[in-house]
């Protein structure tokens, strides 16, 4: 099986990563600065976050720089279809976990490489309810956040469009709403 | 590498005629299936990443001889393998060995932890030093009932003698973690994905069978038989109270 989907498998070209089948990056593309050349932004950490925030800003003309730990992964090369051999892709420096209940950290949570958690991301993209910004006065746990739902749901709007999130076209929770593409069939798992 | 020989081998009978049974090739219910068996469909990276835990185990570097006919008869008892032929047996310790070798850690240790090379260790000496306390004999010449005895004691966080090492080290996360290790190193492996039936890994093929219970075109259908637990075990005795061992996290699928 030598061309899987829409493309060959590996080219050994030193200026581009492969993203998989469908999507390669050019290096070459990307803007470089000279240390002593001073930036409008810096980013610490390319992930989900980080990531969106440096193309946004780079696109409204600001020069950017983003600073990223671990390896710019190519997929193709450097990925394998195995959990424990996916290891590789998580933040695995020592972190220390305290307190009365200490939390085990989840390893498929975080991400070290360009791209941060992104790039082990299984795409699952729900919006949070309501409520969920008013957790201390609602049900006295953790705390609330300084935004409300409707300070965010115009961006969610934006993302689910520009993403694109598919699902129903009534989504009865939370915030009643509905997804601009159609939802993919359910597998065997969620219909239990 | 260290070579070494397991202590009492456990004998499997069938339940209806008491004869002993033959070691098996394969376990499981699905006879004859072979997940490397589908490699052609697996791209390069992959198909080397799981020929090498076939193929190229590692050497042992981390453990001492003495730690490591501890473990490997602790991990025996674990993870029974005693009723498979000797080399179709799955390798764990080289795994862990390796593990603790690279220093490979999960990203995270909790507060008043040593590090898991320590942990092992120290885990290691006071699982001897139980053993000599009660037994006065070394943990691996043990009957196998009187491993599983001071494990379970582990399990229960309740250890048999009262050691140092526990006071310092939490005997319930100490256990979770030779646990996890164990249960990584086994489904990890190929031999134990044909014994579970697992179609293995998905790329670049991807799945073809969406629906509940459909298996994919080269997976097998299971064919169940009745099997009887080693008859020195505390696996048909144990009943399950508090888990100790498990710890809440953040693991999950997002």
């Amino acid at each position: 099986m030598k061309s899987p989907l829409f493309g060959s498998f590996s080219k050994p070209d030193t200026d581009e990563k492969i993203l998989g089948p469908m999507q390669r990056i050019s290096l070459k593309k990307m803007r470089r600065f000279p240390e002593s050349e001073p930036v409008d932004y810096v980013v610490v950490g390319i992930g989900s976050a980080g990531g969106v925030l440096c193309q946004r800003l780079a696109k409204a003309g600001f020069s950017v720089i983003g600073l990223e730990a671990g390896p710019f992964w190519d997929t193709e090369r450097d990925w394998v279809s195995d959990e424990k051999g996916s290891r590789k892709l998580y933040w695995n420096d020592l972190r220390i976990t305290g307190g009365e209940d200490p939390l085990a950290f989840g390893e498929n949570n975080s991400g070290k490489g360009v791209g941060g958690g992104s790039v082990h991301w299984a795409a699952f993209a729900p919006r949070f309810h309501p409520s969920d910004f008013r957790v201390y006065s609602e049900d006295g746990v953790g705390c609330d956040w300084p935004i409300s739902y409707e300070d965010l749901k115009p961006y969610y709007e934006l993302l689910e469009r520009e993403m694109p999130v598919s699902g129903p076209a009534h989504f009865p929770w939370g915030d009643p709403h509905g997804y601009p593409y159609g939802p993919h069939p359910v597998g065997g798992w969620g219909t239990h | 590498m260290i070579e070494i020989e397991l202590g009492a081998e456990l004998v499997l009978r069938d339940p209806e005629t008491q004869q002993p049974l033959a070691p098996k090739q394969q376990p499981g219910y699905y006879p004859g299936y072979s997940t490397l068996g589908q490699k052609g469909y697996w791209d390069a990276t992959t198909r080397r990443a799981v020929e090498d835990r076939v193929y190229n185990v590692p050497p042992i570097r981390f453990f001492t001889e003495d730690e490591l006919l501890t473990i490997t008869v602790a991990c025996e008892r674990i993870l029974p393998q005693s009723d498979r032929l000797p080399a179709r047996r799955i390798p764990i310790v080289p795994h862990i060995d390796e593990r603790l070798y690279k220093n490979e850690i999960d990203g995270y240790r909790f507060a008043g932890m040593p590090s898991d090379r320590d942990a092992y260790r120290l885990g290691i000496r006071a699982i001897e030093d139980m053993a000599r306390s009660i037994h006065k004999q070394p943990f691996v010449d043990l009957e196998p009932l009187k491993q599983d005895f001071i494990l379970k004691s582990l399990h229960d966080g309740k250890p048999l003698v009262p050691h140092k090492v526990w006071e310092a080290m939490s005997v319930s996360r100490f256990w979770h973690m030779i646990v996890q290790d164990c249960v990584s190193a086994y489904y990890s492996h190929p031999w134990a994905w044909d014994e579970i039936g697992y179609g293995g890994p998905a790329y670049p093929r991807a799945y073809t069978r969406l629906e509940n219970g459909l298996p994919e075109p080269w997976e097998v259908d299971e064919q169940r038989y009745e099997w009887a637990a080693p008859a020195e075990s505390l696996s048909d005795t144990y009943e399950p109270g508090d888990d100790p061992g498990s710890v809440s996290g953040q693991g999950g699928t997002h």
